[in-house]
């Protein structure tokens, strides 16, 4: 346990870490889905995608900048800002907004998409007599 | 430690600087939304803005120079006179600032004829969100270090200027914390009415209008975010001393900057208690507790 500890919050866990290169790759990633995001939200004007997606590119750059800067932390071997504890913090806030946005995707946005279709598809002016 | 963020060539960027401008811009965002919550004339901010600023800059290089009078008046000349106006070379002091800052705002507010404690309200939240990144500069600079410690958290800094080689307490990063706390705390004190007037019972045309602000307890009082950021703050700057490593005047057994946090933290607390009618409340505690120890 207290080895644990030790490992997850030393506060200078030196520079060796494996992962800088998949980290690099990682970042790279979310600054490509944060263009992507942007650009659908620019040319798809549905009000749902929105409602539900309107702020993903800009949460997708913030999570980029936060792992970028822990990383960049723990290269240059700069205290507390490197430790391995703050990393996972970042990644599993992460996670759970990554989750969250695809529970929404499947349930909320759907439910909402129909519902404005319903209302874009409703006849508004009909030439027949009733 | 990082004090050199980018370096090119004769271009250097500290950290500490930019942190301070990564400070400066989130408090001008926060300041702005909460302006704009609290219905806040901003004309009068735009207008006074440099002004305001420039008086805080001056207070706190006076108040740095008073400091550290021996250094700036080593030998009298023309190089005395360039030491003093090359404010860029970090020597600031914090409290000159803020009071530069009180004291032009309190004049310029009073000749506009604005609510001071609105604006001040808005700008302890704004301030306190820049001192986060002020700490966090701190930090990587390597300045404002602490004592030496045991305690697992503790780092060891290389660098010249720092004159322990074991681990010291991250007293920068406690500080930052410490902001990040109290600027949360604070907005939220704000944004939802929290700090309610004490108001003795009222009757009447009073009561009527009291019911139609439908606020239990009452409308709340402008100024009182203010006081409690300052009675903190100031509560908190006189323990964090205790931990700090640097080298400052010692007066009375107590660090220089702890009789300026202590002044405030009175001043502040007569204030807060003032403006809550708490005076006769403490008062009848303090007789309370007089008359218990003597049964």
């Amino acid at each position: 346990m207290n080895n644990f500890l030790k490992y997850l919050f030393s506060p200078v866990p030196g520079t060796k870490f494996a992962f800088y290169t998949e980290s690099l790759i990682f970042i790279g990633i979310l600054v490509l889905a944060a263009i992507i995001f942007s650009v659908i939200a620019k040319k798809y004007k549905n009000s749902a995608f929105k409602k539900h997606f309107g702020g993903t590119s800009n949460k997708f750059l913030l999570f980029a900048l936060f792992f970028g800067l822990v990383i960049f932390s723990r290269y240059e071997n700069i205290a507390f800002f490197g430790m391995r504890f703050m990393m996972y913090i970042v990644l599993g806030i992460f996670a759970y907004w990554a989750i969250r946005q695809i529970y929404v995707f499947f349930t909320k946005y759907k439910e909402d998409s129909k519902k404005i279709s319903e209302v874009i598809n409703a006849p508004k002016y009909s030439t027949k007599k009733r | 430690m990082y004090p050199v963020l980018i370096s090119y060539g004769p271009i250097l960027l500290s950290t500490l600087w930019m942190m301070i401008v990564i400070g400066f811009i989130a408090a001008c965002l926060i300041f702005m939304k909460l302006a704009l919550y609290s219905k806040l004339k901003l004309y009068f901010f735009r207008i006074y803005f440099f002004k305001i600023l420039l008086w805080g800059l001056l207070f706190s290089r006076i108040v740095f120079i008073l400091e550290n009078l021996d250094f700036y008046f080593a030998d009298f000349g023309f190089s005395t006179i360039l030491r003093i106006v090359s404010f860029w070379d970090k020597g600031l002091s914090f409290w000159g600032a803020v009071a530069g800052i009180v004291f032009a705002f309190f004049i310029y507010a009073k000749r506009e004829k604005e609510n001071i404690m609105k604006w001040l309200d808005i700008l302890t939240i704004s301030i306190s969100s820049s001192m986060i990144f002020g700490y966090i500069g701190a930090f990587f600079q390597g300045i404002n270090y602490g004592t030496p410690t045991d305690l697992p958290w503790g780092i060891t800094l290389e660098n010249i200027e720092i004159q322990y080689t074991t681990p010291i307490h991250p007293v920068q990063l406690y500080g930052a914390i410490f902001m990040l706390i109290l600027t949360i705390a604070l907005a939220i004190f704000l944004l939802k009415n929290r700090l309610y007037a004490v108001r003795p019972e009222s009757s009447g045309r009073t009561q009527a209008l009291e019911t139609k602000t439908s606020r239990p307890g009452g409308t709340p009082r402008q100024g009182g975010v203010a006081l409690i950021a300052a009675m903190a703050y100031s509560a908190f700057r006189f323990l964090e001393e205790f931990f700090r490593g640097d080298e400052i005047t010692v007066v009375l057994g107590l660090r220089y900057p702890q009789w300026f946090a202590l002044t405030a933290l009175i001043i502040s607390l007569i204030f807060l208690l003032n403006r809550y009618n708490l005076f006769s409340r403490s008062f009848k505690f303090l007789k309370k507790i007089k008359r218990i120890i003597h049964e």
